[in-house]
């Protein structure tokens, strides 16, 4: 069969001596794409893994992923980046943030897998790409806008216009090819610019990386922006049969507008777009205002989760950032707070500690001439006023803004509230200095997989079968979709993992050791398919299904690798997949331990372990009688000396030594990374 | 708009006018009046024009139905070429994510004219509506690229462009020629930008759509669109 | 796929009506002990602890602002907001100070089977007791308004 997907280059920029290379990709096409590459470039090139996320050093990498730019379904619009973060605490670890849009495609029309890009510019600079042609450009211009700013002036400099609509060619004669398309830049704003460990990269209207301040990390470099334009192919291997899959799987996966198989009783439930996937899922943030919505996707999509909005705000938002500020009764003023985020470059996991910060407030210890001493309209909570001053003053380190932009675990140490406000929960930051997303103490292969590795790991594939199912239809009042038991079983199947107990989230059944490979299923999933083939995480993978009627047979795992043949022409099995995906989390694993990750630091913040659960969290657990039920598990903490035995136990698993956490020789050398065990050794941190 | 009630252009046509005035004269009425609609019958077109049959197919977008997920560009370049490449989509949609709605998305597709200027512009035959189905094509082999046709198309951007990987002209021909998918195209099969559309915001016609110089008037959106509280109207 | 039959009150008996003082008391923002949590319960970010400060506060969390359709209507972001209704009978009692509006929510609303089921009563519950507040006062919408606007997300 014919070879396709990767276009072959990956792009490597010196911002130091202003110098361009180009790395074949074949020379790294064993790890897949996105983080996988990412990960194996950082090891290759960045001799002190050590150094600090803001040291020019640090190597960042934008990946593509071999379906990015082709039409296989939600899996070719992610970009992933890769390098050493600023956000977590106390330790930057090697880390990753995950965008999409357009940018992968775009990027591989210009001919690029990938950018990676190491050093400090003197002054700021953006990279201009267009098919061949690599410039890098003179960002005085830039360097004060803000993101959204930024976009125009560079789509003005590349094409002339602002708002291209037409054909425009591209290098002076017809061979260059035309295109009626805006080049697509990912950018800094001005929290970027002031090194807010916060900072997030930016991408078209609301396409952010946000998590681990990626954003400061190009502000330190002195980079503004990577704009991409290009006319070029991305080759596939049998597009028949990916036409055929994209197809079969909209037919049986996806949500029929017309006719749809599953829609809410409810009328107006916007969350039951978790479940049947419905455009802009059920405008899961927001209902349109009257004047009216469409959704939007990203490229590729056959879901599109975001909506355009008739007031122009918060276009293309979904997560977290249209939860930034809900204070204000009018609608408008919200959506306008999600947009200022974008256009600052902040990321909102770690900024809308606000409401933190109000209670601090209303306990009188946070205020005008208080312990912790800011004038920010705290009193005005509820107005524009407060969270355009509050996000202005982070964005430019204004006042209590400079604390801020240190992250707000960062902040909350220097105030000296950290450990205090953790072992309480007023602070619900469960590890690493990053905001809780899903319970620590309930939904375990979050957690555990988030302090097992760098991050909050971010990755929904199970949560919205396990939690969000059974807590929707109970909202609505219906029954389950699937009960408790066709659920696990469905996902044990799915997975190929086999043991339903791996899906048992009972006060016994999250120390178990199905659990641990129920864990262990989804780092090693995650980190091949969502990160480096850079399948969306809100569409895969896809577990169990309710748009085809009483058949709940999910995708996963055999579209999945059926895609990845199809574009590739290669033939990938899934069980070899996931042996990458294992090989991608252990190169990681050994840089993190290269960093000084051990053991010891894998604890969880105090409330973790100390304050019950308190609101109804819908799990499935296996009961006394052993019969499985959806539980609200109120009441739950996890437990100190049995997770301390989880880590033993899990670090075997995975072929890590249980006294350190350290890789050991054979694990590695049987993933054929014998060359990081080597590394490990000869800094005494090699597993035993 | 125009094209429903004017008769004056074409009896300047019928008096003398060439087509290429005819077309590039039209002046006040505009291109509307090019594309014919529930009124198309009643103008007064000459001989030879009235030759050029009428495409058997039309395809319908619903700009406010759009998601904007550029599927569509990459089916019609992957059925057509074999590779994925939006610039080589006959179907282009264009974004302004700054925008607000519905002037975000705009979705531009061949209007399978009934006075196609296009087949008209062609020096060789190359641009030609298909003997069967009227569908207004390229035979690639005739093609020299002189690129006529893409300029004379009257919309911006130009429904006919060049394909600079193959060297020839290219415009919609409604997946009649997809060697790269096992359907049956075409006006008499289907379309993948149809096939694809995760919100079915594309559709086919066999009728020529009631349209305006912005374009056709459609409206693909049922109750259930309304469900999701998206404007039905 | 089943939806479960709810079984709802057919009719709650009116209250006696509140005095001006009880309606000025019970309108008032609570001291931070005093304060009611909730929990916003949304897909992209889990469960959000919300701080709530006010009965009128309170009454926008759970109810948004369309008390014909309440918890999941058009006009509130797609968010389950929780409280323990336990807890919001007592504090209704408690801090907020309006004992018969307790009785009435443990009496008619407790017993219910599921929380939709609840929340589907609590708003016929809390609109007739809202309708006599308002015509002690007359202002009690307009407060409601403003403050749905002090809702912390915690």
């Amino acid at each position: 069969m014919a070879q396709g997907g990767y276009v072959g280059k990956i792009l490597y920029v010196n911002l130091t001596d202003g110098t361009t290379e180009i790395i074949p990709t074949a020379d790294y096409e064993q790890w897949g794409g996105g983080h996988g590459i990412g990960s194996a470039l950082f090891f290759d090139r960045v001799k002190d893994k050590t150094v600090d996320g803001f040291h020019p050093d640090n190597l960042i990498t934008f990946m593509t992923g071999p379906m990015s730019g082709t039409l296989a379904p939600s899996a070719s619009g992610r970009t992933e980046i890769t390098g050493i973060g600023v956000t977590q605490y106390p330790v930057g670890w090697f880390t990753r943030s995950n965008f999409g849009g357009r940018f992968a495609g775009m990027l591989k029309f210009a001919g690029f897998d990938g950018i990676s890009i190491q050093g400090k510019a003197e002054k700021p600079v953006w990279i201009n790409i267009v098919n061949d042609s690599v410039t890098i450009e003179d960002a005085a211009g830039l360097w004060g806008l803000n993101t959204h700013e930024t976009q125009e002036e560079i789509w003005d400099i590349v094409t002339g216009q602002p708002d291209v609509r037409e054909w425009w060619g591209i290098g002076g004669s017809r061979d260059g090819g035309r295109t009626t398309q805006k080049p697509a830049v990912v950018t800094i704003g001005p929290a970027g610019e002031n090194l807010a460990r916060n900072a997030c990269v930016l991408h078209d209207s609301g396409n952010g990386g946000g998590q681990c301040g990626f954003g400061a990390v190009m502000g330190s470099k002195n980079l503004k922006a990577i704009s991409a334009i290009g006319t070029g192919s991305v080759p596939v291997a049998d597009p028949a049969a990916l036409m055929e899959l994209r197809t079969e799987i909209k037919e049986r996966f996806g949500f029929n507008p017309d006719a749809p198989s599953l829609e809410t009783p409810v009328p107006g439930v916007q969350l039951y777009g978790i479940l049947n996937a419905q455009p802009g899922y059920g405008t899961l943030l927001w209902p349109p205002m009257a004047e009216g919505a469409q959704p939007q996707g990203c490229m590729g999509c056959f879901k599109n989760c975001r909506m355009n909005h008739a007031n122009g705000y918060a276009n293309g938002d979904i997560c977290v950032e249209g939860l930034y500020w809900m204070a204000s009764s009018d609608q408008n003023e919200n959506m306008a707070a999600t947009t200022l985020l974008d256009q600052m470059g902040l990321n909102v996991y770690d900024v809308m500690a606000h409401s933190y910060m109000l209670e601090l407030y209303k306990q009188g210890i946070l205020g005008p001439g208080k312990e912790i001493d800011t004038d920010l309209p705290f009193d005005k909570y509820d107005t524009y006023e407060f969270i355009e001053s509050y996000t202005k003053a982070i964005a430019y380190r204004e006042g209590i803004g400079d604390d801020l932009a240190e992250g707000i675990t960062r902040a909350a140490v220097k105030w000296g509230r950290y450990e205090q406000d953790t072992a309480t929960g007023l602070l619900n930051r469960p590890q690493w200095g990053f905001m809780e997303h899903y319970d620590p103490r309930l939904e375990v292969e979050w957690s555990y997989g988030s302090l097992f590795g760098d991050r909050d790991i971010n990755e929904h594939g199970v949560n919205w079968h396990v939690h969000w199912m059974p807590l929707v239809t109970a909202a609505v009042g219906q029954d389950p979709l699937v009960s408790a038991e066709e659920l696990v079983n469905l996902i044990a199947e799915s997975t190929g993992v086999g043991d339903p107990d791996g899906w048992d989230y009972s006060v016994d059944g999250i120390y178990s050791d199905a659990k641990l490979k129920a864990v262990s299923w989804h780092r090693h999933y995650s980190r091949f398919f969502i990160q480096s083939a850079l399948f969306c995480d809100w569409a895969w993978p896809m577990l169990v299904n309710y748009n085809a009627g009483d058949d709940h047979t999910g995708a996963t795992p055999d579209y999945e690798i059926r895609l990845l043949n199809a574009v590739t022409g290669k033939d990938f099995t899934y069980e070899q997949a996931m042996e990458i995906g294992r090989r991608i989390w252990n190169i990681d694993r050994a840089i993190w331990v290269l960093q000084g990750r051990h053991r010891d630091m894998e604890v969880f913040q105090g409330y973790v372990y100390d304050v019950p659960t308190a609101a109804p969290y819908f799990l499935p657990i296996k009961n006394a009688e052993g019969e499985w039920v959806f539980d609200i598990n109120v009441g739950r903490t996890l437990d100190r000396e049995r997770f301390e035995d989880v880590k033993s136990r899990f670090y075997e698993l995975e072929g890590w030594d249980p006294a350190t956490g350290w890789p050991t020789r054979d694990a590695l050398a049987a993933l054929d990374l014998a060359f990081v065990a080597d590394e490990l050794e000869a800094d005494g941190k090699l597993g035993s | 708009m125009a094209d429903t009630e004017n008769g004056k252009a074409p009896e300047q046509a019928a008096a003398g006018v060439s087509r290429r005035q005819f077309l590039t004269g039209i002046g006040g009425l505009g291109v509307g009046a090019l594309l014919g609609g529930v009124f198309v019958n009643g103008f007064l077109l000459p001989e030879e024009v009235v030759a050029i049959p009428a495409s058997d197919g039309y395809l319908l977008v619903d700009t406010k139905k759009c998601g904007g997920c550029e599927s569509c560009m990459l089916a019609c370049s992957l059925v057509h070429t074999g590779r994925s490449n939006i610039n080589l989509s006959r179907i282009q949609v264009t974004q302004n994510p700054f925008n607000a709605y519905p002037n975000v998305v705009d979705v531009v597709q061949c209007r399978q004219c009934p006075y196609p200027s296009c087949v008209d512009a062609c020096p060789t035959g190359a641009m030609h509506a298909d003997a069967e189905t009227g569908v207004r094509m390229v035979d690639e082999a005739k093609c020299i690229g002189c690129e006529r046709c893409v300029n004379a198309c009257p919309f911006t951007p130009s429904r006919v462009q060049w394909n600079y990987e193959d060297g020839h002209a290219q415009k919609c021909d409604l997946c009649a020629n997809t060697p790269y998918w096992n359907e049956e195209g075409g006006a008499d099969g289907k379309q993948a930008c149809v096939a694809v559309c995760p919100h079915n915001a594309i559709s086919f016609t066999p009728r020529i759509p009631v349209q305006t110089d912005d374009g056709y008037q459609v409206n693909l959106r049922n109750a259930h669109w309304g469900n999701l509280m998206y404007p039905t109207t | 796929m089943t939806t479960t039959e709810l079984e709802t009150p057919e009719t709650i008996p009116a209250l006696t009506p509140p005095s001006v003082e009880l309606v000025d008391r019970a309108l008032r923002d609570l001291d931070y002990e005093d304060r009611l949590v909730g929990y916003k319960m949304t897909p992209s970010a889990g469960n959000d602890r919300a701080n709530l400060y006010s009965l009128p506060q309170a009454i926008v969390f759970l109810l948004g602002t369309r008390w014909d359709s309440p918890m999941l209507t058009p006009g509130f972001k797609g968010a389950i907001n929780w409280v323990d209704l336990n807890a919001f009978a007592n504090w209704l009692r408690d801090a907020v100070g309006d004992a018969p509006l307790a009785s009435a929510v443990e009496e008619h609303v407790l017993p219910l089977d599921s929380y939709y089921a609840q929340v589907q009563t609590l708003s016929r519950v809390l609109g007739m007791r809202m309708d006599q507040y308002r015509e002690v006062r007359g202002v009690v919408e307009q407060e409601a308004d403003e403050a749905e606007t002090t809702e912390d997300a915690g």
